[in-house]
């Protein structure tokens, strides 16, 4: 059987600035990033020929396309689950609409105001409604609204499992924080992290403390997928697509509940699938991104993606093993959705991108193959790119 | 009501009517499949380990154990400003370990939950003719 593996790649890289109040329309943000990431391939907007999105971007399809002024939209899809299904999804949509010449070209994106919420309403907030239908007719009732607090209750059992310390969940953090200081597009650039400011930060739903969450953030990153073929030719050195993978489990019928105990998870599933389509191991790893929307979820997929054993997430990302230049698997080198930016982990491919190339600011030295997982806990699709 | 005021109240659909309806009763209702007997939550129309489109709605102990819990800090719904902190938990039943309800617990101070802490099933209305299976500790006497 055909397989996706390098027959794509990624060849444009865009975002906006991000920010905490980007006083401009979601469809700005995401044709600033679209033109940016076009420019970037040394292409124009009008070379591209596929749309693939998150689900729950506010930005129409077509509407876009109008906007940027393509002639012939051949391909739109998109990708569910925002963090989970979004961030890789849309990009892997691409590559297969790419592969099997449905398009030519195709940009994945993610733009909104998410901080602000100007124009659309702030994302994340608790509907105030009267009646709760569905699943959350079983939470919201109880006071029980927000991912934050579904990560709580999972974080808390696996430190009742495992012993897991909030000074674990602490190490995630200040990585990605680190990383941030030389990131000149990063919302918390200038603003380093101690452990001790972790430990003191406020409760959001205990043990989960203000700097154990992501940003919210305004903004639009995009990536270009070509085919290998034609990214040859183009501005950059191409990052092509090894292997994706998409995964759900049958433990999601609760909505937010994540078994600790049930043998697989999203993360395993994709994992499973990934690794021998790329024809690669974990030890050729030499950069790893994964979806940093809570601490203790990177630390849980660390361990689900097989990168650990299960239970021993918090001593793995323990003594610098994360942070660049000298942890042996630097990880959201520019700072991730937890002190980059939250562009809901479309960032962490760009930075993928640009460490492949060579030209990131945290330059991981020689680094070939970089891995990239969208959300732990919800329905995940991750993907190995190599240069 | 202002919504503002409290927090949503649940709206029964097809697949869970009859689980409310037992709430309102003041029992605890579980669906079971009635080909291969497991029980499933939440309510759903299929039983995903025969198959099977049938099934019953059995009477629970309502006994169970704080499998996790969370204490929130931060109020992200109007209602929740007056209340925090306040308590969310998962209860697992003691009829089947996939039983687990995100509830509250009541009657017990948040500085005394404890993960696998014995609970049982209390009601407690949340709005006029709406009752909610929440949870109280079970003393150990
Ligand atoms: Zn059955």
């Amino acid at each position: 059987m055909e397989t996706l593996k390098d027959k794509t790649a990624i060849v444009g890289i865009g975002h906006t600035e991000y920010s905490r109040d980007s006083r401009r329309s979601e469809m700005s943000l995401a044709v600033e990033a679209i033109r940016n990431a076009v420019a970037d391939a040394g292409l124009k907007p009008s070379d591209i020929d596929g749309i693939a999105k998150f689900s729950m971007d506010n930005n129409d399809h077509v509407f876009l396309a109008a906007n940027l002024g393509i002639p012939a939209l051949r391909f739109f899809a998109e990708a569910p689950w925002g963090g989970g299904g979004g961030p890789v999804g849309s990009v892997l949509l691409g590559a297969m609409a790419v592969a099997t010449g449905m398009a030519n070209c195709v940009v994945a994106f993610r733009a909104m105001n998410e901080r602000s919420g100007r124009g659309t309403g702030r994302f994340g907030l608790a509907a105030v409604r009267e009646g709760a239908p569905g699943a959350r007719g079983y939470l919201e009732p109880y006071g029980f609204f927000s991912p934050a607090q579904a990560v709580a209750l999972s974080a808390r059992r696996h430190m009742h499992l495992y012993g897991t310390k909030s000074e674990h969940f602490g190490a995630i953090a200040l990585a990605c924080r680190a990383h941030a200081q030389t990131n000149p597009n990063a919302v918390m650039r200038g603003r380093p992290l101690t452990l001790e400011d972790h430990q003191t930060s406020r409760m959001i739903a205990d043990p989960l403390r203000l700097h154990d969450c992501c940003l919210e953030t305004d903004g639009g990153a995009a990536v270009v997928i070509t085919s290998a073929e034609r990214a040859r030719d183009l501005r950059h050195k191409p990052t092509y697509i090894m292997a994706g993978a998409f995964g759900a489990t049958d433990r999601n019928t609760q909505a937010v509940v994540k078994f600790l105990e049930h043998p697989r998870s999203e993360s395993t599933v994709v994992a499973d699938d990934l690794f021998p389509r790329a024809g690669i191991a974990h030890k050729d790893i030499d950069i790893c991104f994964l979806y940093d929307h809570f601490t203790p979820l990177v630390l849980m997929a660390f361990e689900e993606l097989g990168f650990c054993k299960r239970g021993e997430g918090g001593p793995f990302v323990s003594d610098g093993k994360l942070r660049w230049p000298n942890g042996a698997l630097p990880f959201n080198t520019s700072g991730g959705n937890l002190s980059e930016g939250y562009i809901h982990g479309m960032q962490n491919t760009i930075e993928a991108v640009r460490q492949l190339r060579g030209d990131a600011i945290n330059q991981v030295k020689d680094a070939e193959i970089a891995f990239i997982a969208s959300g732990n806990a919800v329905p995940n699709t991750a993907m190995i790119v190599r240069r | 009501m202002d919504a503002r005021s409290n927090f949503p109240r649940p709206i029964p659909e097809f697949d869970a009517q009859e689980f409310w309806a037992g709430c309102n009763r003041g029992e605890l209702l579980m669906q079971r499949c009635t080909s291969c007997k497991k029980f499933r939550w939440l309510p759903q129309p299929m039983c995903p380990s025969c198959n099977s489109l049938e099934s019953e709605w059995v009477k629970v102990s309502g006994k169970g154990i704080v499998y996790s819990y969370t204490i929130i800090a931060h109020p992200v719904h109007p209602a929740a400003v007056s209340r925090v902190p306040y308590n969310v938990a998962q209860v697992q039943l003691d009829e089947d370990p996939q039983l687990i309800l995100i509830t509250n617990l009541v009657g017990v101070r948040n500085e005394d939950i404890r993960v696998g802490m014995r609970v049982q099933v209390t009601f407690e209305e949340h709005s006029p003719g709406v009752l909610l299976p929440k949870f109280e500790r079970v003393s150990k006497s």
